[in-house]
C-alpha cells in the first residue's frame, strides 16, 4: 500500500486574537448551504438556482487549549483554526482556515499544562482555503 | 535551558505520547500466548463448592465432547476436562463418577453459567468496537 502524505492534514493549530493557543487534532467538515430556487411559469427547470446561506460545522478528536485559554475556550471565546499538511508551514502548501469558531458540544480534561477537549464539534463563521 | 514550547508544540507531543501509548497497550494477537493461556490454572470461588481450580476447554476438548451423544457422559467429560490439569489425582474421567451427587449437580450448575467457567473476555476500549450484539430473546 502506498505511504503517501495527504496534502492537507486534519490537524493544526489554534489561535486566540493571533497568539497561538493550542492544538487540534482529527478535524473533519460537514458543511452546509441553503438552496435558493426558483421556477418561472412554462419551465420545470429552476430560473434561479443559488447557494444561500451557510454554515461551517466541524468536529475533531481532540484539542490542547494552554491553560492561559482553557478559560476563555470553555467559556465560548471565538478561536481561528489552522489546519496544514502535517501542522507545518511550508510556503505555498495549503492551509484551511477557520474563523470565528466557536466549539459547542465537548467534554474535557484536565492536563499539566492546559485542558484536553475530546470529540468535540464547533461552527465557525467562515472557511478559507489557501496557501501558506 | 530549551526554549520554552509553544501551546501548538505542547499538544502535539501530548497527543503523540497518548496514541504511543494506546499502541503499546493495544492487544496483539499472539498464537504463542494464546496456548501459554490455555494451559493457565484459572481459579472459580463458589459459594457452595469453595475455591474450584480449572483449566479453559480446548478445541481439542471440544472435538471430543462433540463426539457424546448421552448428555450426562457429556457433563462428567466437560468437567473432568476442566479439572484435571489443575488436579492430577483425577487421572480419567471416570474418577469423576465417585463425586457425590451434590458436587457433580453444583458443577454442572456452574458449566450452565456462562459467567463461571465460561467466561468470555470483554473487548479492550484500545481495540476494535466491532462486537456483535446478542441477541434479545424477546
Amino acid at each position: 500500500m502506498p505511504n503517501t502524505t495527504p496534502v492537507i492534514g486534519r490537524n493544526g493549530s489554534i489561535t486566540i486574537n493571533g497568539a497561538e493557543a493550542g492544538y487540534i487534532k482529527g478535524v473533519t467538515f460537514d458543511i452546509d448551504a441553503d438552496v435558493i430556487k426558483d421556477y418561472k411559469f412554462t419551465s420545470d427547470v429552476p430560473a434561479v438556482l443559488e447557494s444561500g446561506n451557510k454554515s461551517f460545522k466541524f468536529s475533531f478528536e481532540k484539542m490542547f487549549i494552554d491553560t492561559t485559554y482553557a478559560d476563555l475556550v470553555v467559556k465560548g471565546t471565538k478561536i481561528t483554526i489552522l489546519l496544514g499538511p502535517a501542522n507545518c508551514t511550508p510556503v505555498g502548501q495549503p492551509k484551511y482556515t477557520l474563523s470565528n469558531a466557536i466549539i459547542f458540544h465537548h467534554g474535557w480534561r484536565d492536563e499539566q499544562n492546559g485542558i484536553v477537549i475530546e470529540n468535540g464539534s464547533g461552527e465557525a463563521a467562515s472557511l478559507d482555503l489557501g496557501t501558506y | 535551558m530549551s526554549a520554552k514550547k509553544s501551546p501548538a508544540e505542547v499538544g502535539k507531543e501530548l497527543f503523540e505520547k497518548e496514541e504511543q501509548k494506546d499502541r503499546e497497550v493495544a492487544k496483539k494477537f499472539s498464537p504463542q500466548k494464546i496456548l501459554e493461556d490455555a494451559k493457565a490454572i484459572r481459579v472459580l470461588n463458589d459459594p457452595v463448592l469453595g475455591e474450584v481450580k480449572y483449566t479453559v476447554l480446548t478445541t481439542g476438548d471440544l472435538l471430543a465432547m462433540n463426539k457424546i451423544t448421552d448428555e450426562w457422559e457429556r457433563a462428567r467429560s466437560t468437567i473432568f476436562r476442566l479439572l484435571h490439569k489443575a488436579y492430577p489425582e483425577l487421572k480419567e474421567e471416570k474418577d469423576v463418577d465417585n463425586f457425590p451427587g451434590t458436587v457433580t449437580t453444583r458443577l454442572c450448575v456452574l458449566i450452565a453459567g456462562p459467567e463461571n467457567f465460561f467466561q468470555i473476555p470483554q473487548v479492550s476500549t484500545h481495540g476494535s468496537k466491532s462486537m456483535k450484539k446478542r441477541k434479545s430473546s424477546a
